[in-house]
């Protein structure tokens, strides 16, 4: 079921996908609509980031189709934002924070533009970064980088936010805060989180799929961590939509 | 000193001019270049086009001494070389199914065998150790010319395509989402680090030039938070240590390739030593508030 919006902006029908005998995924068929924030959760080597590649047609699906607003992921790369885990970055590259999120504006050809260099600073207001605008991208934190990478994607007039674990290295204030920058992002995107963090996840999505070859469709209901738990062997705890956080970081599970 | 502007303005000399001249014009586009290499991480990429191209070195002699093409010179087999070697590093790097270890080991090793095969069947001596290890003797006016057409079009280029290069090398999913052909930018990069060392071959020679690329933005990257800084410092660093090195071979009759990359190294040294002393004084001024 759709909850924000009937109409589909990705759709997913019988993909398969693998490497020679290894299959990855079997048969994985689902919608989303606009406004979703949809969570993809599983074990390691379920298939979390090979869907997120397929998505962002950075690999091709051995059968079944997939669409993003009607196109091939290559067609629909415009409309696709791409938060990738922070640690796949050097650490050590010389460019400053303002940089790397007017890097959301990069064209095939053409130099940025100075409308472009004032979106930076709208990005920057929205995601509470002003002050690190002339800081090195190696000297701020993991949930700073996050916000950071999250602002480079709202530059690129994305439609659909892909995040890539992220909420791995960072501290419990800083998923609260992302949580509250994800959810007032739902407002204008549709949000596909691949996460090992169902706690974080149950806080804030709307949907929860399951993968291990197949996907899975979970509801965010108190059996929610009792189903992930038997079935992927995470021990996970859910964080409801009312609830408030207590002096750990835990809401009540 | 006297003595060395005396033969800078000397028409008897003109290898002296011939080599300030080299240094300075390149200054820029080694500045640029040797800044994406250490970012990228491509410092072996570098060695295994910079050795390589002793191959071409070594078949255009043979071609000019056995088999009487005399239009083909030295620079220009070498150049010849180092586009063949960027294309095939190029194609081993997009396609990613071979180890580029293995390949870059594999382009090192056998481009110089090449060339030292084609030195030994040409007739007369040929000394390698001058294209090893450089030698200002050996520049042309011709070659000047050369230089300074390619290092204008190096940095035309990398000025040109320096924020789609930037993105591909920062984060090559993102470009590519951006609409970005991020096998396109790396064939660029490839090919403007390539022709860049060719120049560099000239004033240090095939076996400095690694050296040369790395350690005047290494230097730069202590002091400055963006690559552009970066840049920018490494073009000014190249240019000093050029003129350096020109200078005190001139005046104590030493290699000047191997005294440029000496002089280079001591300042990075010295700069390592300064950034350390510099940050702990500021960390030790941050604890005493």
């Amino acid at each position: 079921m759709v909850k924000k919006s009937s109409d589909h902006i990705i759709k997913v029908e019988n993909l398969s996908f693998g490497y020679s005998s290894n299959i990855i995924l079997r048969d994985v068929s689902f919608s989303v609509g606009h406004g979703e924030i949809i969570s993809i959760v599983g074990p390691n080597g379920g298939g979390k980031t090979t869907l997120l590649k397929l998505l962002l047609g950075f690999l091709k699906p051995q059968s079944g189709t997939v669409l993003i607003k009607g196109k091939s992921p290559e067609s629909a790369r415009k409309y696709m934002g791409y938060v990738p885990q922070y640690m796949t970055l050097d650490r050590k590259f010389p460019i400053t924070v303002g940089e790397v999120i007017l890097s959301g504006r990069v064209r095939p050809f053409g130099f940025y533009t100075k409308k472009d260099r004032l979106r930076v600073s709208e990005a920057m207001e929205a995601l509470e970064l002003c002050e690190l605008k002339n800081e090195r991208f190696s000297e701020i934190s993991g949930g700073q980088i996050q916000r950071m990478l999250i602002a480079r994607s709202i530059l690129s007039d994305a439609e659909i936010l892909l995040l890539d674990e992220p909420t791995s290295n960072i501290d419990s204030p800083s998923q609260n805060r992302l949580n509250l920058i994800l959810k007032e992002l739902s407002k204008k995107m549709t949000i596909l989180i691949v996460t090992h963090d169902t706690g974080f996840v149950s806080n804030i999505t709307d949907r929860v799929f399951c993968i291990n070859k197949t996907l899975a469709e979970h509801p965010i209901d108190d059996r929610f961590s009792k189903i992930v738990s038997s079935s992927y062997g995470n021990q996970s705890f859910i964080v409801r939509h009312d609830t408030k956080l207590n002096s750990t970081g835990r809401g009540n599970s | 000193m006297t003595d060395f502007l005396h033969a800078l303005l000397s028409s008897d000399v003109p290898f002296i001019r011939y080599a300030l001249i080299t240094g300075l014009v390149s200054s820029v586009p080694f500045g640029i270049i040797g800044s994406f290499v250490v970012v990228k991480r491509m410092s072996y990429v570098a060695g295994a086009v910079s050795h390589s191209v002793l191959g071409g070195i070594g078949l255009a002699l043979f071609c000019n001494n056995v088999l009487g093409l005399k239009q083909i010179s030295p620079m220009t087999g070498a150049f010849t070389f180092a586009i063949l070697m960027s294309v095939i590093l190029s194609y081993a790097i997009i396609r990613g199914k071979e180890r580029i270890d293995t390949v870059i080991g594999a382009i090192w090793a056998v481009g110089m065998s090449i060339g030292l095969l084609f030195m030994s069947v040409t007739p007369g001596y040929t000394d390698p150790m001058s294209y090893l290890f450089g030698n200002i003797l050996l520049l042309t006016f011709r070659d000047i010319l050369l230089i300074t057409v390619l290092a204008a079009i190096i940095t035309v280029i990398s000025g040109i395509f320096y924020n789609q290069i930037v993105a591909t090398i920062f984060d090559e999913d993102f470009a590519r989402i951006r609409g970005l052909n991020v096998n396109i930018f790396m064939i660029m990069l490839i090919v403007l680090i390539s022709v860049t060392i060719l120049l560099l071959i000239t004033i240090v020679g095939i076996v400095m030039v690694i050296a040369m690329l790395t350690i005047p933005p290494a230097i730069g990257g202590l002091f400055t938070k963006k690559l552009r800084g970066m840049m920018a410092i490494s073009a000014g660093l190249c240019a000093v240590f050029m003129t350096a090195g020109l200078v005190l071979s001139f005046l104590l009759s030493l290699p000047t390739g191997s005294l440029t990359v000496v002089i280079a190294g001591v300042a990075y040294i010295l700069s390592i030593i300064f950034y350390r002393v510099r940050n702990g004084m500021i960390r030790a001024r941050l604890e005493i508030k």
